[in-house]
C-alpha cells in the first residue's frame, strides 16, 4: 500500500509541516525531512548513539512491558526506557496532538495503530526510521504490516507490533444449548441471531455498538469496501459509501431493526459485564480480543471458542483487520537511533518479542518469527477450552485482504461514521441516507483541510 | 424565651425524616463508592452494590492503586496537593490584597477596575482553557506546573468577597491609628489587617482549593506528562484505560480506579469537616451585598 | 468609605498583583484567541488569514448551535431545580425545626468535595443499564430498569449528577446569608402569629435575593461550560454524548481531534461571549425584579 507517492507532494507536505511548526512555535526537528532520507547511518554512529546515556519515554497502553524493557536495557545498559500509559486510543492520540500543537511534552516513542499512521505522518509527528533500522528489517514482519507503516521513497514510520485479523469469538456452551451451528456465512449469522434471541430474549448473538467505527470499518474491509485511495500529491479518492459499505450498513441496520442484536455502546463497564454475564454469545473482533475477555469475562473462562468471520459468499475465506499497532519514533527525540533500535528490538528480538504474546499482553504479533513459532501456534488456550485459538487466527491472518488504505484523518472519519451511521443504525433511521451524509461530510472536511478529493 | 419563638423551634420528626431521606440521596453514591473499594473488578458487577462480598479486597486494591504504573498515583496526589495549596494560597493572598485595596483606598481608576473584576466573575474559565493553552504553548509554559498554578491564581469572586469582608472587618479608624504610629501601608496590611481578614481569607482558600482540586479541562490540555498530572486527570485516564480497546489494555484495573477515587476524596472531606464554619462566615458576607 | 488621600496610591499597589495575573491569564488569552480566530491552519497548505470566515462558519454550524441550545436548555431545567432544592434545604435547616441540623447540612454539602471526574465515574457505575446499582435495585423491585444514559434520558441523568454535586454548595451560600440576618424580624413576626412557612415566604426569601442572585450567576457560568461530566461519560452513551454535546466539548474536539485549532479558538471566543450575554441578562432580570419588589 502506498500512502503517498510523489516528490512534489512530499515537498508540499514538508512545507506545510514546517509552516505549522513555525506558526505554533514548534521547532522543526532537524531529522525531519520525510523525503528520501533512507540512507542508513553508519555502524559507528549507531554504536555511539547506543552508548549515549539516554532515557526514552514511550507512550503505550500495552500493559506490563517491564520484562521486555529489562531485556533491552540489559543489552544496551546506557539506554533507559520509561513506558507510560497516557490513555488508550482516543485520549492517547489527543495527547499526541496537544503535544504536536505546543511542541512540548511529547514522548520519544509512541504506540500508533496502523489506521493512525498516515494521520500522524501527515502532521509531521513521526520520524522516518528507515536510516536507523537493521538491513533485514522488512523481512522480519508480515508483509502487509510493513505496507501499513511505509511511506514514499522507502520511508518507514513505525515498527509493526501487533495485528488484529478479524475472527469470531463465540460461546460454545450457548451455541450447544440452543442448537446453533457456528455460522459460516452472514446469512447463517442473521438466522442464528433470530433463532437465539427467540429462544432466550436475554441473550443476543452479537452486540452492535454505535461507537465501534473501527469494527464497521473492518467489516467493510472484509466485504471489499475501499473507502480511501491515495493518488499522491495530497489527493485522495474518497468513497466511504461504496457498495460494500452500503451492504454492511444495511445488514446491521436490518439486524438491529429485527431486534436480534443488541446495540449497547461498546467499551464501557456495562458492556464488559455483558460478556461475563452471557448477554452476548459472540464477539466479532480482532485477534487481540481474547485478552479483554480473559480479563473481564473470567467467569466464562473455558466456554469460549474462536472461529473465522462469517463469509459473504459460501466457501469463501476473506477477513479484515481490526486494530493492530506499530511502535513509532516521534520527531524531535534527542536520540532517534536509540529510539528506533528499541522499537525494532521490542517487536522483533527473538527472546523479547515472544513475550508480547504472553500474559499480560497477549498481543497477536506482527513479527513473522513470533507468529509462526510452533509454541505460539500450537498453544492450547485454557480460556478457549484448550482450543488452539492462535492457530485459528494465524490462518485468518493469511486471509486478510491486503490492499486496504487509510485516510490521513482517521479520527474525523471514525467520528463521522459514529455520528452519522452508528446513530442511524441504533436509532433505526435511514442508514443509506446516513452513509451518504457521512460521505458528504468527509469530502467537505478533506476539502476544507486542503486535500484534493475525487470520488 | 417567648412562647412564640419556642413554638417555631419545636423539632419536627416528620421534617427530620424527610430531610434525612434527602441527605441519604447525597450520601448513597459515596457509600457505594466506599463499599466498592472492598471488591475486585468482577465483584463490582456480580455483587449487590450496597453490600460487601465474602472476600475483602480492600488491601489488595489499595496496594494496586499505589503500585500501578510504578506508583503514579502518589505523584498525582502530590501534584494535586501542590496545585491546590500553592494555587489556593496564592489566589487568596492576591484576592485579599486586591479586595482590601478596593475597600480601604481610593485611587484613580478604582471604579472601572472593580467593574472589570466583577465582570470577570462571569467569564467562563474553561472556555478560556484552550486560548490559555495556545498562549502558554507560545511562551513554553505548557507541560509545566506553572501552566496549572498561574491560571488558578486568579479568583475574581475572591476579590469581591474580600472587598465586602474588608468593609466590615477592618475599620478605617484602626488604619488611621496605625498610620499615626508611623506604620507603612504594607506593614499595616501584613501585621494588622491580614489577621482581621483571616476568616474571609480562609473562605477564599477553601473556594480555590475546591475549584483547583476539581479542575479537569485545563490540566487535561496543559499537561502531557503523567507525572505532572493531578488526580482528576490521572484517574480519568485510568478509568478510560480500564474500558478502552485496541490491543493491550487492562480492564481489571477498574477496582483500582474506584479505590483510587475513594482515597482521593478523603483529604478533601476532612478539610470540609474541619473548616466547615469558614464556609458560612466568608460566604455570608458576600451573599448579602450586591 | 475611604476618602481619596495621600495613601490612595497604596491601593493600586494592593490591587496590582491581581491585575497582573488577570491580564496574563485572562486578557492575553482572550486577545490571542481573538487574533487566532481570523486565521485557518489546514493540514495541507498551512496557515492563512481568512478574515471573519471562521465566525461565518460558526454562525452556520449546526453542531455549535445544538451544543449551545443544549446548555441553555440545561440551564433552564437543571438550575431552577437545583436552586429551589438548595433554597428549601437552607430554609428548613435554618428553621430550627430539625433534629441533627449540623449532620444533615454537612451530608448535603459533602458532594461538593467530590471532583466532577470522580462524580462522573461513580454515577457511571450507578447508572449502568445492566449491572449498575440502580438497575440492580429495580431488578430487585421487579420494576423495569431505566436506561439512564440512553436517548433523551442522558441529559437529565447528567443534570442529576450536577445537581448532586452543587445543591450543597448553593445551600451553604443561602444558609450563610440566612444566618447573618438579624433575628429581630423573625421574633416580631412570630409574635404576630406567623408560622414557619409564612416566615420563610414573607421575610426570609425576600432578604435572600442577593444570595440567590449570586448562586444564579455561578450557575449560568457552570451550565454554559459543562464539560467534565459528559466528556467522562462518553463511553457510556457515545451516540448521545457526541463530539458536539456541549460547546466546550466541541471546542476540545475541534482543537485536538479535527485539528482545527483556529476554529476551536473561534468557538471558545463565541462561547465566552454567549456567557457574558447570558450572565448580564440574569443580572438585568434580577435588578428589574428587585426594583419591582422595592416599589411594591
Amino acid at each position: 500500500m502506498k500512502i503517498r507517492g510523489q516528490k512534489k507532494k512530499i515537498i508540499g507536505a514538508f512545507l506545510a509541516t514546517s509552516l505549522v511548526c513555525v506558526g505554533f512555535g514548534l521547532q522543526p526537528a532537524s531529522a525531519a525531512s520525510s523525503a528520501s532520507a533512507t540512507t542508513s547511518v553508519s555502524a559507528s554512529a549507531i554504536a555511539k548513539a547506543m552508548n549515549t546515556p539516554t532515557t526514552l519515554t514511550y507512550w503505550t497502553w500495552v500493559p506490563g512491558l517491564n520484562k521486555e524493557i529489562a531485556l533491552f536495557e540489559k543489552r544496551y545498559p546506557k539506554i533507559k526506557v520509561n513506558a507510560i500509559n497516557v490513555g488508550q486510543g482516543g485520549p492517547h492520540y489527543q495527547k499526541l496532538r496537544v503535544g504536536a500543537t505546543s511542541g512540548k511534552g511529547l514522548p520519544d516513542l509512541a504506540q500508533i495503530e496502523f489506521q493512525y499512521v498516515p494521520a500522524f505522518t501527515q502532521i509531521g509527528l513521526l520520524a522516518n526510521i528507515a536510516p536507523y533500522v537493521s538491513k533485514t528489517f522488512k523481512s522480519k514482519f508480515e508483509a502487509w504490516t510493513i505496507s501499513q507503516v511505509s511511506g514514499p521513497k522507502g520511508a518507514i514510520y513505525g515498527v509493526p507490533q501487533d495485528t488484529g485479523p478479524m475472527g469470531m469469538l463465540y460461546r460454545a456452551d450457548i451455541f450447544t444449548k440452543y442448537g446453533i451451528a457456528v455460522p459460516k456465512t452472514w446469512d447463517d449469522f442473521a438466522a442464528a441471531a433470530a433463532k437465539l434471541h427467540a429462544a432466550d430474549p436475554t441473550v443476543y448473538l452479537a452486540n452492535f455498538g454505535p461507537n465501534e467505527a473501527d469494527v464497521a470499518t473492518s467489516f467493510g474491509w472484509q466485504a471489499g469496501s475501499r473507502p480511501f485511495k491515495s493518488l499522491g500529491n495530497n489527493a485522495y479518492k474518497i468513497n466511504v459509501d461504496d457498495p460494500a459499505a452500503q451492504k454492511i450498513a444495511k445488514y446491521w441496520a436490518d439486524l438491529v431493526s429485527a431486534g436480534t442484536v443488541s446495540t449497547d455502546p461498546a467499551w464501557n463497564n456495562d458492556w464488559f459485564a455483558g460478556f461475563d454475564k452471557g448477554k452476548y454469545a459472540t464477539w466479532l473482533t480482532g485477534a487481540w480480543g481474547p485478552l479483554f475477555l480473559a480479563g473481564q469475562a473470567k467467569d466464562t473462562a473455558g466456554l469460549w471458542r474462536a472461529a473465522p468471520l462469517p463469509q459473504w459468499s459460501a466457501g469463501a475465506s476473506v477477513s479484515g483487520n481490526r486494530g493492530g499497532s506499530s511502535t513509532a519514533v516521534i520527531k524531535g527525540t534527542k536520540n532517534p537511533i536509540a529510539a528506533a533500535t528499541f522499537a525494532e528490538f521490542l517487536n522483533s528480538d527473538p527472546v523479547s518479542t515472544p513475550l508480547l504474546s504472553q500474559a499480560p499482553q497477549l498481543l497477536f504479533p506482527a513479527s513473522s518469527a513470533a507468529l509462526h513459532a510452533p509454541a505460539f501456534i500450537n498453544a492450547k488456550v485454557a480460556f478457549f477450552g484448550g482450543q488452539q485459538a492462535n492457530k485459528v487466527f494465524v490462518a485468518i491472518n493469511k486471509t486478510v485482504a491486503k490492499d486496504f488504505a487509510w485516510s490521513p484523518f482517521t479520527d474525523q472519519v471514525y467520528q463521522e461514521l459514529q455520528n452519522d451511521v452508528g446513530t442511524a443504525i441504533t436509532g433505526k433511521t435511514d442508514v443509506l441516507a446516513a452513509l451518504a451524509t457521512e460521505q458528504t461530510n468527509i469530502l467537505k472536511y478533506a476539502v476544507d483541510q486542503g486535500f484534493t478529493v475525487s470520488k | 424565651m417567648f412562647k412564640a419563638q419556642k413554638q417555631i423551634n419545636k423539632k419536627s420528626n416528620l421534617l427530620t425524616l424527610v430531610m434525612l431521606c434527602c441527605a441519604a440521596y447525597f450520601l448513597l453514591p459515596l457509600i457505594w463508592l466506599f463499599i466498592t473499594t472492598t471488591k475486585d473488578t468482577t465483584g463490582i458487577y456480580s455483587s449487590f452494590g450496597l453490600w460487601f462480598t465474602k472476600v475483602n479486597h480492600l488491601v489488595a486494591n489499595v496496594k494496586e492503586v499505589f503500585s500501578l504504573d510504578d506508583g503514579l498515583y502518589l505523584h498525582w496526589m502530590v501534584n494535586t496537593t501542590i496545585y491546590a495549596v500553592v494555587g489556593a494560597t496564592g489566589a487568596a493572598l492576591i484576592a485579599t490584597a486586591a479586595g482590601y485595596g478596593f475597600s480601604k483606598y481610593d485611587f484613580g481608576l478604582k471604579k472601572p477596575l472593580f467593574a472589570v473584576v466583577l465582570g470577570s466573575v462571569m467569564i467562563p474559565m474553561t472556555a478560556l482553557a484552550i486560548p490559555t493553552f495556545l498562549v502558554f504553548s507560545k511562551i513554553h509554559l505548557v507541560n509545566t506546573r506553572w501552566a496549572i498554578i498561574l491560571p488558578s491564581l486568579i479568583s475574581p469572586i475572591g476579590v469581591y468577597l474580600m472587598r465586602v469582608y474588608s468593609d466590615t472587618a477592618v475599620s478605617q479608624n484602626l488604619l488611621e491609628a496605625a498610620r499615626i504610629d508611623g506604620l507603612g501601608e504594607l506593614r499595616i496590611f501584613f501585621s494588622i489587617s491580614l489577621r482581621l481578614l483571616m476568616p474571609g481569607f480562609i473562605t477564599v482558600v477553601l473556594l480555590s482549593i475546591v475549584s483547583i482540586w476539581n479542575n479537569y479541562f485545563l490540566p487535561l490540555i496543559m499537561l502531557n506528562s503523567p507525572d505532572l498530572q493531578p488526580l482528576t486527570v490521572g484517574l480519568s485516564g485510568w478509568a478510560q484505560s480500564s474500558i478502552a480497546g485496541g490491543g493491550g489494555g487492562d480492564s481489571s484495573i477498574q477496582a483500582a480506579v474506584i479505590t483510587g477515587s475513594a482515597i482521593s476524596l478523603i483529604p478533601l472531606i476532612i478539610i470540609f469537616l474541619i473548616l466547615q464554619r469558614f464556609w458560612e462566615n466568608g460566604l455570608s458576607a458576600g451573599s448579602n451585598k450586591e | 468609605m475611604a476618602k481619596r488621600s495621600r495613601h490612595g496610591k497604596a491601593g493600586l499597589l494592593f490591587v496590582a498583583p491581581f491585575m497582573v495575573v488577570f491580564v496574563l491569564t485572562l486578557v492575553v488569552p482572550l486577545v490571542y484567541s481573538g487574533y487566532l480566530s481570523f486565521f485557518r491552519n489546514r493540514l495541507v497548505g498551512g496557515i492563512s488569514f481568512v478574515g471573519t470566515k471562521n465566525y461565518i462558519q460558526a454562525f452556520h454550524d449546526h453542531a455549535f448551535w445544538s451544543g449551545l441550545e443544549r446548555v441553555v436548555g440545561f440551564f433552564f431545567i437543571q438550575v431552577p431545580f437545583m436552586l429551589a432544592a438548595a433554597l428549601i434545604f437552607a430554609l428548613v435547616i435554618d428553621s430550627g425545626k430539625l433534629r441533627f441540623p449540623k449532620l444533615i447540612r454537612i451530608l448535603i454539602f459533602i458532594p461538593y468535595a467530590v471532583p466532577a471526574v470522580i462524580a462522573a465515574i461513580m454515577w457511571g457505575y450507578l447508572y449502568g443499564p445492566n449491572f449498575g446499582l440502580l438497575a440492580q435495585i429495580s431488578r430487585y423491585l421487579h420494576t423495569p430498569s431505566i436506561h439512564f444514559l440512553n436517548g433523551w434520558m442522558t441529559l437529565p441523568s447528567i443534570a442529576n449528577i450536577v445537581t448532586w454535586e452543587y445543591v450543597g454548595y448553593n445551600m451553604i451560600i443561602m444558609y450563610a446569608a440566612l444566618k447573618s440576618f438579624s433575628t429581630d424580624l423573625y421574633e416580631a413576626a412570630s409574635m404576630d402569629g406567623a408560622n414557619g412557612f409564612q416566615l420563610a415566604w414573607h421575610i426570609k426569601i425576600p432578604q435572600l435575593r442577593p444570595a440567590i442572585f449570586l448562586c444564579l450567576i455561578f450557575s449560568v457560568i457552570g451550565s454554559f461550560q459543562l464539560f467534565t461530566e459528559p466528556y467522562q461519560m462518553t463511553p457510556l452513551s457515545p451516540a448521545v454524548l457526541n463530539n458536539s454535546f456541549t460547546p466546550n466539548i466541541y471546542a476540545y474536539d475541534e482543537a485536538f481531534v479535527s485539528q482545527n485549532i483556529n476554529y476551536a479558538a473561534t468557538i471558545s471566543f463565541m462561547l465566552g461571549f454567549a456567557v457574558l450575554i447570558a450572565a448580564s441578562f440574569v443580572g438585568l432580570v434580577s435588578r428589574q425584579s428587585r426594583k419591582r419588589a422595592v416599589n411594591v
